[in-house]
């Protein structure tokens, strides 16, 4: 279960590290259009590296915690047990569609390593395939936080 | 199968999912996979789908989603809400129930500067709700109000489900922020008359306050927080900022107001950074599944033959929107609001093309219903918020009897906009021009 808390944990702290990078890239982008010397990149960077590690970053503390967002209606209506067993079911679910996106999206990301995918900046180029690798990676540790809430001994509804 | 078959299952194999509490990204993502894999050769339906999660996710105008939910975060983390409530109560205690009416438009004002209805409902009602009960207001308007106020956060620029729509359904955002705003603050009206005539024909609802428990000091530098909301949208009119850069910008205003306070250190900013990072992929993840699903239905040609089947019927607009309207109705109770916006936008969507409608009007439309849905049993969730942060023993029922009355006001407030789009529309054309 640390072991778990701790990947959560560290998904997160990527997602926050890029959404701190976005705010400062992008205000200090307004500032420098304003000057008339635009940063230029600012808008692809944000898109193709930050983006995806805020998205895939924090899913599996989402998960974790039990924030995502689902519709709760069934647990007004079946017995404490049936909704255990259901939500476990689910978990094994979001588990199971999770690890086979993380399968695909990596080939995704190791072609965009291999072939060196790249965003061009002027004479400068940043590669994308960081972006890429979140995919898999935040994916990974989604399934990992849902077997574990599958798995679970004192499972509550909702 | 034909594509329509196949299509109806998949949206409802989507409901089925959601019903049965698989998260509603995986659900219809899920669901939106099968119908392809069902329409192509899977290798094909494989190819299709797995991309969308990284071109999605990897956009720069969903920037402004996690941008704007940070700029949220640090406002509630830094407790920036109280004084707007004790600047809006102080102004308003003459008025019958002048504390609702302030919890009310501390509402519009916070969402103004927040753009979740949730965060704006528990920011609200952790302060408000235990003031009304304290002065004696009836525990039903004094929970009810938290509950409502919250929903004027989606329509309020910024505005986090519009932005969502507006990538979806390819319509400006700017020009959405602007729709947004003057059916926001017609809902804080309708709802400030609502309860002062309630509170004026049965003044036991709503005992006047005496003055001692209201000056409570009250600190200048929160007029800085509606400063933020005139900074994003002056930003935006003159052309500033995009949405996005809006949000950036937006968020570093509230860090620099909270620094100034006392309380907000590193930790509260680290606090928001990882909640609004949770925030967001908890929300582009069901715009995932969304989009997955809008790529489906595309290749089943199911929203064209229902377009194709409106057309048929000969369904005049009137028709056409109560039909829509119940559905959202319906929906909107038992689903939560995103996943009924963004399963209407992938299914409807093209019907309303079709007809002519308004695609910016639609938005607003869309958003209010799905807001409304926040407050109508079962599954009310602005109504189980302001019940978490309501004191012990205050039953869900009591609440939402309290919200019967500004469900009243919101009837008013559809058909008006409803009969009017130029409610909605009037501000936009203004701002940006009208539109060819």
């Amino acid at each position: 279960m640390r072991l778990v808390e701790r990947i959560a944990w560290f998904g997160q702290a990527i997602a926050a590290l890029a959404l701190g990078l976005l705010t400062l890239h992008v205000a200090v982008d307004v500032v420098a259009q304003a000057l008339g010397r635009p940063i230029r990149g600012t808008t692809e960077i944000a898109a193709e590296l930050y983006m995806p590690a805020i998205v895939f970053g924090a899913l599996a503390m989402v998960q974790r915690r039990r924030d995502e967002i689902r519709v709760d209606l069934i647990a007004l209506a079946l017995p404490a047990r049936a909704n255990q067993l259901l939500d476990r079911l689910v978990q094994v679910l979001v588990a199971a569609v999770a690890l086979w996106l993380a399968w695909q999206t990596g080939q995704h990301a190791l072609r965009a390593l291999n072939i060196g995918e790249a965003i061009e900046i002027g004479l400068t180029t940043v590669p994308i395939w960081p972006g890429k690798a979140m995919l898999p990676l935040g994916l990974t540790a989604l399934a990992v936080a849902a077997l574990a809430r599958a798995g679970a001994a004192d499972e509550r509804p909702g | 199968m034909s594509g329509l078959e196949i299509g109806g299952l998949v949206v409802a194999g989507a409901l089925l999912m959601i019903l049965l509490r698989v998260p509603v990204g995986v659900a219809l993502g899920l669901s939106a996979f099968l119908g392809a894999a069902a329409m192509l050769p899977l290798p094909a339906a494989v190819s299709l789908m797995s991309r969308v999660p990284y071109e999605f996710a990897a956009s720069w105008e969903f920037a402004a989603v996690p941008l704007f939910l940070f700029m949220g975060a640090i406002i509630v983390r830094a407790d920036l809400a109280e004084g707007l409530f004790a600047l809006a109560g102080r102004a308003l205690r003459v008025i019958p129930g002048g504390l609702a009416i302030a919890t009310n438009f501390a509402g519009a004002g916070f969402g103004a500067a927040s753009g979740s209805s949730l965060a704006t409902t528990v920011a609200i009602g952790r302060m408000a709700t235990p003031q009304m009960l304290r002065a004696g207001y009836d525990p039903a308007l004094a929970t009810a109000v938290t509950a409502c106020a919250g929903t004027l956060a989606a329509l309020i620029p910024p505005s986090i489900p519009l932005i969502v729509y507006g990538i979806l359904a390819e319509q400006s955002v700017a020009r959405l922020f602007f729709a947004g705003l003057v059916p926001g603050l017609l809902t804080a009206a309708a709802y400030a008359a609502m309860i002062a005539t309630r509170c004026a024909l049965r003044p036991e609802l709503a005992p006047r306050a005496d003055r001692a428990t209201l000056d409570a000091p009250i600190d200048r530098g929160l007029l800085a927080l509606p400063a933020i909301a005139v900074l994003i949208l002056g930003g935006i009119y003159l052309g500033w900022f995009s949405p996005g850069q809006a949000g950036a910008m937006g968020a570093l205003a509230a860090l620099a107001i909270a620094a100034l306070r006392p309380g907000f250190r590193l930790a509260g900013l680290l606090a928001a950074l990882g909640d609004a990072a949770r925030q967001s992929a908890a929300i582009l993840f069901v715009a995932i599944g969304a989009f997955m699903l809008t790529r489906t239905m595309a290749l089943t040609g199911l929203p064209q033959a229902l377009a194709d089947l409106v057309e048929l019927w000969a369904l005049s607009p009137v028709a056409l929107l109560l039909g829509t309207s119940l559905i959202f109705l319906l929906l909107g109770m038992i689903l939560d609001p995103f996943g009924v916006m963004l399963l209407s936008v992938a299914v409807l969507l093209p019907v309303f093309e079709r007809q002519g409608f308004d695609l910016i009007w639609l938005g607003i439309i869309i958003v209010k219903y799905i807001e409304i849905g926040l407050i109508t049993p079962p599954v009310g969730l602005n109504v189980f918020a302001a019940k978490s942060v309501a004191p012990e023993g205050i039953a869900l029922t009591t609440i939402f009897r309290g919200v019967v009355w500004f469900l009243l006001a919101e009837v008013v407030v559809m058909t008006l906009l409803l009969s009017f789009p130029a409610l909605s529309l009037w501000l936009p054309d203004l701002v940006f021009g009208a539109r060819p």
